[in-house]
């Protein structure tokens, strides 16, 4: 295994709703090394969101420790502004995001959006172009994402994601809105990009075919029934 | 930023509607509040031109009393005591001296009549004003224009006289209205503003979400908002400022001539007013109506009070509002009080229609119904805002039309006493004018120099018969204002004309 890029530790996390506590996440331990791919699987509800969510900093653990890109991040304790900074950076320049839905900005053109995305991480833009021909939607490029179709939008946001040079992708369900034969040729494309420039990739599915792709497996509905 | 601003490029008339509104309001604001320190200036003006009587006071600034008049007298000075005097019952009384009124010579006609035995009201002798007991009296002592500083005696000063008080006050309400449109201008911009600005802000949430995700803080979302604000803020409220100014000049120019018109000299203080503040103001209306949330925010947590308190609270608004208007001693606590009624009102109309709204989706059976209900408590939440700017332009309607009425009203009064007259009888709503008409007619026979004019006012009320409201002006000499002024009905000979019948 090559030098690792991520570590989690005995990650803990749960939500307070009324008076009661809800514990979603308990006590998740995996590292993942630089270019390899994990598939989150589990049933619905079981915390595959939670955990991505986690992974990004967009939600902050109850106990447990993330070593992510060289950082520590330990749970509870002050300095949550400094945390959420850090995080932020990170967010910015190493980990990309890819949801089910509304990963584009709607006011801006699929190229503009990617050229932004690249920006934003310190990145050259230029090829930005080439990352939507790449994906097969090269000719799409200056139409906005409500002119074109669900699965064009998330080629659209893997261009994103790929060309602000990730560390790491957080893909959660991107295919779940898509048809079988196109969620299949969208996730082909992420697995080979993903292999050919060497990012980490944590994908969270609920589909057992598409985790089958990933080197990884973690099933938190396993987990949490233990 | 670019991201951000795209969102305009996608929605250009949203921008578009903010910079309109943006600009319109300026103008509007700038102009009102550029005719209202003009009016303010022009009216000190004309109360300076006015007022040229003057009056000898004591230097160490005590009430005078009758051994000052005697001392005065006895230096050589010829000053006419006036004695103002308010009993208990009835209404103000000047007493003045007919023996000392010769002191302002064979000059008007007016002052003539003071050689005459006066038995009208509200001027009396002298003797009668200090014998009535008052709740309050107080001697000045009138010199006439010819009088210098140098004639009088050590420790008495000139100082001008106004017989008028009532001037102040008139010229107060009116600036004071102009003032109230210029703040409801301002709150209705903000409210409007605010409106077009959220429905942005809320098509862009997405957006925010997106770039918090991306690894944007938020507070550097909120730095590239408060800038894109503020630089479309600058950009619309200096034209704004130009147009109102540009507005104002030509309003002001009518305004001007009326002036003119009342006093036969330009009045008009037609000086230039600075930039800043305008450009100042409007900046930061903008900057609240829109990013006020964002501030607020800040404290949300702090701020966030139950439904039931925020209710009560509403509740306790609009209930110190009404009782607020009912005791109001002045106009501006009246308009306070509007304000305070409006916001109760408009805090409270959205969430109890809610509240209706979702007690009858409750009790509904029908699913659509149901949903029906539920939107509607939803939307009307939402409207708290623009519920509230619908009652305040409203309330800028009633403002403009109270405005008109009492700047007319008033205006008439303060005609009455700006007349060149130096005395005029004002006879009472529904007592006989014959009476006063006669003892003027007596005062024309015995003062060959005399002349009276009748003015009569309020041409409607006139038309009923019945309640005549007419009103005996004496004035000498004749102005040309009189005849000219077209608020005010005059006649030349005016007891041919009543006793034909045609009053
Ligand atoms: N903000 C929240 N407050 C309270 N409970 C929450 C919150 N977010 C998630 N949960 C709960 O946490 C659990 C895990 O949610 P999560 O979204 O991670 O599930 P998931 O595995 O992603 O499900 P799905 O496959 O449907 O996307 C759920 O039971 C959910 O109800
Ligand atoms: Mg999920």
């Amino acid at each position: 295994m090559t030098e690792s890029l991520l570590a989690v530790r005995g990650l803990t996390k749960h939500f307070v709703s009324g008076n009661e506590t809800v514990p979603v996440i308990d006590k998740l331990s995996f590292t993942l090394g630089q270019g390899q791919s994990l598939a989150l699987t589990g049933r619905s509800g079981s915390g595959k969101s939670t955990v991505l969510n986690l992974l990004c900093g967009l939600e902050l653990p109850n106990a447990g420790t993330i070593v992510m890109h060289g950082q520590v991040f330990e749970a509870g304790g002050a300095a949550t502004r400094q945390k959420a900074a850090a995080w932020a950076t990170l967010r910015r320049q190493h980990i990309g995001v890819v949801f089910q839905e509304a990963n584009l900005m709607p006011a801006l053109s699929l190229l503009e959006n990617v050229r932004f995305r690249a920006q934003l991480a310190g990145r050259d833009a230029a090829n930005s172009e080439d990352w939507l021909t790449r994906l097969g939607i090269g000719e799409l490029a200056r139409r906005y994402p409500d002119q074109v179709s669900g699965g064009q939008r998330q080629r659209a946001a893997l261009a994103m994601v790929f060309a602000m040079e990730p560390a790491l992708i957080l893909a959660d369900e991107p295919t779940g809105s898509l048809d079988r034969h196109t969620a299949d040729e969208v996730i082909q494309a992420l697995f080979e990009l993903q292999a050919r420039y060497g990012c980490s990739l944590i994908l969270a599915t609920h589909d057992a075919e598409l985790a089958a792709g990933c080197q990884q497996h973690l099933d938190l509905g396993h987990l949490s029934a233990l | 930023m670019r991201a951000l601003l795209s969102h305009y490029r996608r929605h250009p008339l949203q921008l578009v509607a903010l910079a309109v509104m943006i600009v319109l309001a300026t103008m509007l604001w700038t102009g009102v509040n550029h005719l209202t320190s003009q009016a303010r200036a022009s009216l000190g003006q004309s109360e300076r031109a006015v007022t040229e009587r003057q009056q000898v006071v004591r230097s160490d600034g005590q009430t005078l009393v009758i051994e000052d008049f005697v001392a005065l007298r006895l230096a050589g000075v010829c000053v006419m005591p006036w004695l103002e005097a308010t009993p208990e019952t009835g209404s103000r009384l000047v007493g003045i001296d007919p023996l000392a009124a010769h002191c302002f010579g064979a000059g008007t006609g007016a002052s003539q009549v003071l050689d005459q035995p006066l038995d009208g009201k509200p001027f009396v002798d002298m003797h009668a004003a200090a014998g009535i007991s008052a709740r309050e009296s107080r001697l000045y002592l009138l010199a006439p224009e010819t009088t210098q500083a140098t004639d009088l005696p050590g420790g008495y000063h000139l100082k001008t006289f106004s017989t008028s008080p009532d001037t102040g006050e008139l010229g107060d309400s009116f600036l004071l209205n102009l003032e109230a449109l210029g703040v409801l201008v301002l709150l209705i911009t903000a409210l409007l503003l605010r409106s077009v600005y959220l429905l942005g802000l809320a098509q862009r949430r997405d957006s925010f979400a997106l770039l918090h995700r991306f690894g944007v803080s938020p507070g550097q979302v909120q730095r590239w908002l408060v800038l894109e604000i503020l630089v479309l803020a600058l950009v619309c409220v200096v034209p704004g400022v130009w147009l109102g100014r540009w507005l104002a000049a030509g309003l002001g120019g009518g305004f001007g001539k009326a002036l003119d018109g009342l006093f036969d000299i330009p009045l008009y203080a037609g000086q230039g007013q600075g930039w800043i503040t305008p450009v100042l103001v409007m900046l930061g209306v903008v900057v609240i109506a829109c990013l006020g949330d964002l501030i607020l925010l800040r404290f949300r947590d702090r701020l966030s009070l139950p439904m039931p308190v925020r209710a009560g609270l509403a509740m306790a608004l609009l209930v110190a509002g009404l009782v607020m208007a009912w005791l109001a001693p002045s106009l501006p606590w009246v308009f306070v009080a509007v304000a305070l009624v409006f916001a109760g009102a408009g805090w409270l109309t959205p969430a109890t229609v809610a509240y209706l709204a979702r007690w009858r989706a409750n009790r509904s059976s029908a699913s659509l119904a149901l949903w029906r209900h539920r939107e509607l408590a939803v939307l009307v939440r939402r409207l708290t805002l623009p519920l509230v700017a619908l009652q305040f332009a409203l309330a800028m309607v009633l403002a403009v039309q109270a405005l008109v009425t009492t700047f007319e009203g008033t205006f008439d009064r303060w005609l009455a006493q700006r007349l060149e007259a130096a005395y005029y009888i004002e006879v009472p709503a529904g007592a006989d004018s014959k009476k006063a008409a006669e003892w003027l007619t007596n005062q024309q026979e015995k003062v060959p120099g005399l002349r009276w004019h009748r003015v009569i006012r309020g041409r409607a009320e006139l038309a009923e018969a019945g309640s005549q409201q007419v009103d005996v002006f004496a004035v000498a000499p004749v102005g040309s204002l009189v005849r000219a002024w077209a608020l005010l009905e005059s006649a030349d000979q005016p007891w041919v004309a009543l006793s034909s019948g045609a009053g």
